[in-house]
């Protein structure tokens, strides 16, 4: 005999990288700190400079100038390190967030295929002694709604599917950016290492270059993404299509309704749809 | 008796079934709303969310009129059931 299953409990999907935010958020603070503290030493840098090159080579007011061009240059472009800084956070823990929301997705998926193999004659056994139109009728509501939770369950599949499929393609991309995005950071600490004069113009050429390997990184992240959309779009409209078949008419699972039960009960009819 | 009894059982079965499905994916549509900051503020998540919750809510629509169609063939089974049963308790007393 079958039994109704107990209540499905509430899903509560777990996001791995929920719990980590605050520390990615602490790593933010100390860039903004060492960008503050990049701005701060303005006047002391400017003063330094011109006494150490001054002193060092006696007037050399063209390369002060220069030294001070390009630190002033670093200083401005310093700031885009926190934009880039989250926007490489988001990359490395937000397609995992993707790859979560499938896995939390797996109970819908469990329920549409019990109930599929829940809806078959044998799980079900009603002719022992019922016969005629009526438990004919009674079959064939049971297959409607097969046919139709089997779409359910194709459905869940396709959109888990789609979902983990981001997910993965953003973690795959977001390893290989990484790489690249290490090169960016080593041409950085060289800049930085080089910052000290008389060699700051070529300093800060390098952390100008690193700076802008990442922003040509996470450009290139972007216009990747975008061709994963395509992906979810067309799962979408897939989906959209199964729950407008024939399986669902009028966009609703099949509803049976009496044909004859008014009239007496020895002239139950079964059902139309 | 017994089979009108099996196939009432079997169309609520069907009904759990089919209303656990609708609560697990409306479960996961609700946690997008809760999803880290990280996801959120994601450039391509912007493009991503509309399909994803348009097929959360087809789903979520279709699912919520299954009750509806299964709730009224479980009834009328059961007014069957109940029917068939005061019609033998009448056949017993008249015997």
């Amino acid at each position: 005999m079958t039994t109704a299953p107990a209540p499905l409990g509430t899903i509560d999907p777990f996001f791995q990288n929920a719990a980590k935010e605050e520390e990615l958020m602490q790593v933010r603070d100390k860039i903004q700190e060492f960008c503050n503290a990049l701005d701060a030493m303005r006047p002391l840098v400017h003063d330094t400079l011109e006494g150490m090159l001054i002193a060092s080579l006696g007037t050399a007011a063209p390369l002060v100038t220069a030294c001070w061009a390009a630190f002033d240059g670093v200083i401005h472009v310093a700031p885009k390190l926190i934009e880039w800084y989250n926007d490489v956070c988001q990359w490395v823990w937000a397609p995992q967030n993707l790859l979560d929301l499938a896995t939390a997705m797996q109970p819908a998926y469990d329920k549409a295929t019990e109930c599929k193999q829940a809806l078959v004659r044998s799980a079900m056994p009603a002719d022992k002694l019922w016969e005629g139109v009526a438990v004919d009728a009674y079959y064939a509501h049971i297959e409607k709604h097969n046919a139709s939770a089997s779409d359910v369950e194709a459905c869940v599949k396709s959109m888990m599917d789609a979902i983990r499929d981001a997910g993965s393609a953003g973690i795959i991309a977001t390893y290989v950016a990484l790489g690249a995005l290490v090169a960016a950071l080593l041409a950085l600490i060289s800049g930085l290492v080089a910052l000290i004069p008389p060699a700051t113009p070529a300093g800060a050429g390098l952390i100008i270059a690193g700076i802008g390997g990442f922003a040509a990184i996470i450009a290139a992240l972007g216009a990747f993404a975008q061709s994963q959309v395509g992906t979810v779009t067309a799962m979408q409209s897939k989906l959209d299509g199964t729950l407008r078949s024939n399986n669902f008419p009028g966009g609703t699972w099949p509803r049976a309704e009496s044909k004859a039960l008014v009239t007496a009960v020895e002239s139950v009819g079964g059902w139309s749809y | 008796m017994g089979d009108f009894k099996v196939a009432y059982e079997g169309l609520v079965a069907e009904q759990a079934y089919v209303r656990d499905t609708g609560v697990a994916q409306a479960s996961v549509s609700r946690a997008i709303a809760g999803f880290p900051g990280a996801v959120k503020q994601w450039g391509p998540w912007d493009a991503l969310r509309p399909p994803i919750t348009a097929a959360f809510q087809s789903l979520d629509a279709t699912n919520s009129t299954a009750t509806a169609g299964l709730g009224s063939v479980a009834d009328l089974l059961h007014q069957v059931q109940v029917a068939y049963e005061h019609t033998e308790i009448a056949n017993t007393v008249h015997q």
